[in-house]
C-alpha cells in the first residue's frame, strides 16, 4: 500500500487505513477498507472519496461550520449508502490520520454508520472497527422512518416520533405524531389521511403567507388538534429534533383549547395533546 | 469605474454568454452587506485597505470551461471597504470613489456566473480578483490541491484546513500568498500549523475561522472569512487577526518582496 496510508488493522473483510488527507484514497480501498482521514468531512472531501468508494469513512467535523458545511459530506455519503462519521475537531491533530484514529471522538454520523452500530461519543477506533465488521442496511426511502415511541399515558395513547407524517400508520389514530415535515396544504392532506389523535410538525420556515402552517386550519376543520414548531430551531426531516429541540410556533384552535401555547417546548405540547379530552 | 461585465454561465453541455454593460455602475457606492463581522479581535493599526484595480473571474471544471472572462475595469474589490479598519480620506494610494461594493446577492451572482475554467477534473469552484499593476491575481478555489503552476505569482484563497497535510500542497504550488481555513483549529491548533511551517520557505499566509466561512467553498473563505491566524510574512504585509479575508487577500497580493 502507498506510504500515504497507514494500516491500523486488517481482517478478512478489509483494513482500517489512516490517511492524512482524503485526497490520498486509492483504488485498492474500494468497497473493502475503512478510511480514517484527517480531513474535514464536507462535500469536497466526500467527492474525492467517492472516486474509489471505500467501505466507510471517518473525518473531522471542523466545528460544523456555517450551514453545516464541514460535515455536509456525511449526507453526500449517506446517499451512496457509505457509512461515515465525524470526530470532534478538538480531539484530533488535523492532518494526522493516525492521531484521528487513536484519539478522535465521534460527534456526528450518518444513517449507514448508525446501521453499523456507530454512536456519537464513541472513540474513532471503536467506530472504525464497527464499520469494518458490519454492513449497513439498504433500506428503501420509505423504510427509513426513525419511528420511536417516547411517551405513553394511562390510556395507552402514545407520543410517536417519526421523520415525516407520511410514515404515520393506522395505529396512530390514537396517538400523537411528532414529525419533521412542513404543515402546508400538502402536509395537511397526509395528516387527514393518517388522522392522528394529535400532531406536532414543522412550520417549514413558514414561507410566503405563512403557507408552511396553513394545514393547521385545514386539520382543525377535520377535528384534528395540532401545532407546528419553528424550523429555525428544530431540524427538518428529523422527528427527534422536533421533539427535543422544537419550540411551538403556531397551534390550531383544538390544540390551543387543550393548553398548547406558542413558545412552548414541543415535548410539552405533545403531552398536552395526548391527554386532551376528545370530547 | 466599471466599464463592462462579461458573464458566462457554465453548465455541463452548454455555455451561456452574456454581455452586460449597464447596471453595474449603480452598484459602485453601495455598502457591502455581509462582512462587518467579528469585532472582538484586536485590531492591528495597519488594518487599512488600499485600493486598486481588480478583476473578477471564476474558475470551474476544466472540461467545461472556456477562456477567461472578467469583470474588467473594476476600481476596487467587492467588500473591501466594509471593514472595521475604515479607510482614511488621506490614505496613500487610495482612489476616492474607487470602491465597487455590492450586497451579498449581487456578489453571489457575479461570482457564480463569471467563469474561467481551469485544467482540473474536479469541481473547483473559484473566482479570481486581479489586483495591482503587476497583474497578480487573487484566486479563489475550493482546495489548495487545485493550485496551478501559474499561481506562484498569485494569492490563493482556498477552503481546506492548514494543518501539516496542507504543507506539501502549499510548497508544491508556492503561491505568492495564501489564505486557507483553520479547519476549526483542532487540538493544539493543528489546523493552522501549516502557515508557520511554510513561512521558512517564504510563503506569506493566513487562515480564516471555519466557524464563519464554509469549508470546501473558496468563495465563502473570501467573502465570509475572518482571519484567525497569520504567519510573520503575512503580518509584515499588514494582515492581522480579525481582518476580513478579502482585505487580507488584497494586502497579500500587493505585498513587496
Amino acid at each position: 500500500m502507498s506510504d500515504l496510508q497507514t494500516e491500523m488493522l486488517r481482517t478478512e473483510r478489509g483494513a482500517i487505513m489512516a490517511l492524512d488527507s482524503a485526497a490520498d484514497v486509492l483504488a485498492a480501498n474500494r468497497e473493502r477498507d475503512v478510511l480514517v482521514t484527517a480531513s474535514y468531512i464536507g462535500v469536497l472531501p466526500a467527492r474525492l472519496l467517492r472516486e474509489h468508494l471505500p467501505r466507510a469513512v471517518i473525518g473531522f467535523d471542523g466545528g460544523g461550520g456555517p450551514l453545516g458545511a464541514s460535515i455536509a459530506g456525511l449526507w453526500y455519503l449517506e446517499a451512496l449508502n457509505i457509512p461515515a462519521a465525524a470526530v470532534d475537531v478538538m480531539t484530533v491533530i488535523l492532518g494526522d490520520g493516525v492521531d484521528v484514529y487513536r484519539t478522535g471522538r465521534i460527534s456526528y454520523l450518518n444513517r449507514p454508520a448508525a446501521d453499523c452500530a456507530v454512536r456519537a461519543g464513541m472513540s474513532a477506533q471503536e467506530a472504525a472497527q464497527r464499520m469494518l465488521d458490519h454492513d449497513p442496511a439498504q433500506p428503501g426511502a420509505y423504510q427509513v422512518t426513525n419511528r420511536q415511541v417516547v411517551h405513553e399515558n394511562a390510556q395507552g395513547r402514545q407520543v410517536v416520533v417519526t421523520d415525516l407524517i407520511v410514515f404515520g400508520t393506522e395505529a396512530d389514530q390514537r396517538n400523537v405524531l411528532v414529525t419533521a415535515g412542513h404543515t402546508g396544504r400538502s402536509g395537511a392532506r397526509h395528516i387527514i389521511k393518517v388522522r392522528p389523535f394529535g400532531f406536532v410538525c414543522s412550520d417549514g420556515g413558514r414561507g410566503r403567507d405563512d403557507s408552511g402552517m396553513a394545514g393547521l386550519e385545514i386539520t382543525n376543520a377535520e377535528g384534528i388538534a395540532g401545532a407546528t414548531v419553528d424550523a429555525s430551531r428544530a431540524r427538518m426531516g428529523d422527528g427527534m429534533s422536533t421533539y427535543e429541540d422544537g419550540v411551538v410556533s403556531a397551534a390550531n384552535e383544538l390544540a390551543l383549547a387543550c393548553g398548547v401555547r406558542v413558545g412552548m417546548p414541543a415535548r410539552e405540547a405533545a403531552v398536552l395533546l395526548l391527554d386532551r379530552d376528545p370530547g | 469605474m466599471v466599464v463592462g461585465l462579461v458573464r458566462q454561465r457554465l453548465k455541463r453541455g452548454r455555455q451561456l454568454e452574456q454581455g452586460v454593460k449597464a447596471g453595474v455602475h449603480g452598484l459602485a457606492q453601495q455598502p457591502f452587506g455581509q462582512a462587518h463581522c467579528v469585532s472582538r479581535v484586536r485590531r492591528h493599526p495597519r488594518c487599512q485597505f488600499v485600493g486598486g484595480v481588480h478583476q473578477m473571474l471564476r474558475r470551474d471544471h476544466l472540461r467545461y470551461q472556456a477562456p477567461l472572462f472578467r469583470l474588467s475595469g473594476v476600481d476596487g474589490v467587492a467588500g473591501e471597504h466594509h471593514f472595521r479598519c475604515p479607510r482614511q480620506p488621506n490614505q496613500p494610494r487610495q482612489q476616492p470613489g474607487s470602491t465597487v461594493a455590492r450586497n451579498d446577492a449581487e456578489l453571489d451572482e457575479a461570482l457564480s456566473e463569471l467563469g474561467l475554467f481551469r485544467g482540473n477534473p474536479h469541481v473547483a469552484h473559484a473566482g479570481q480578483i486581479e489586483s495591482g499593476p503587476d497583474g497578480r491575481l487573487v484566486v479563489c478555489t475550493d482546495s489548495i490541491a487545485f493550485g496551478l503552476p501559474e499561481d506562484v505569482r498569485n494569492v490563493l484563497v482556498t477552503a481546506g484546513h492548514t494543518g501539516r497535510s496542507a504543507v506539501p500542497y502549499l510548497l508544491k504550488v508556492r503561491p505568492f500568498g495564501f489564505i486557507c481555513s483553520d479547519g476549526g483549529k483542532g487540538r493544539e491548533e493543528a489546523g493552522v500549523a501549516g502557515i508557520y511551517v511554510v513561512e521558512a520557505d517564504g510563503l506569506a499566509g493566513a487562515t480564516v475561522d471555519a466557524h464563519r466561512a464554509r469549508m470546501g467553498d473558496g468563495i465563502s473563505s473570501y467573502r465570509d472569512g475572518t482571519i484567525s491566524a497569520v504567519n510573520a510574512l503575512a503580518a509584515q504585509a499588514g494582515v492581522c487577526l480579525g481582518m476580513p479575508a478579502a482585505q487580507a487577500a488584497a494586502l497579500l497580493v500587493r505585498r513587496r518582496v
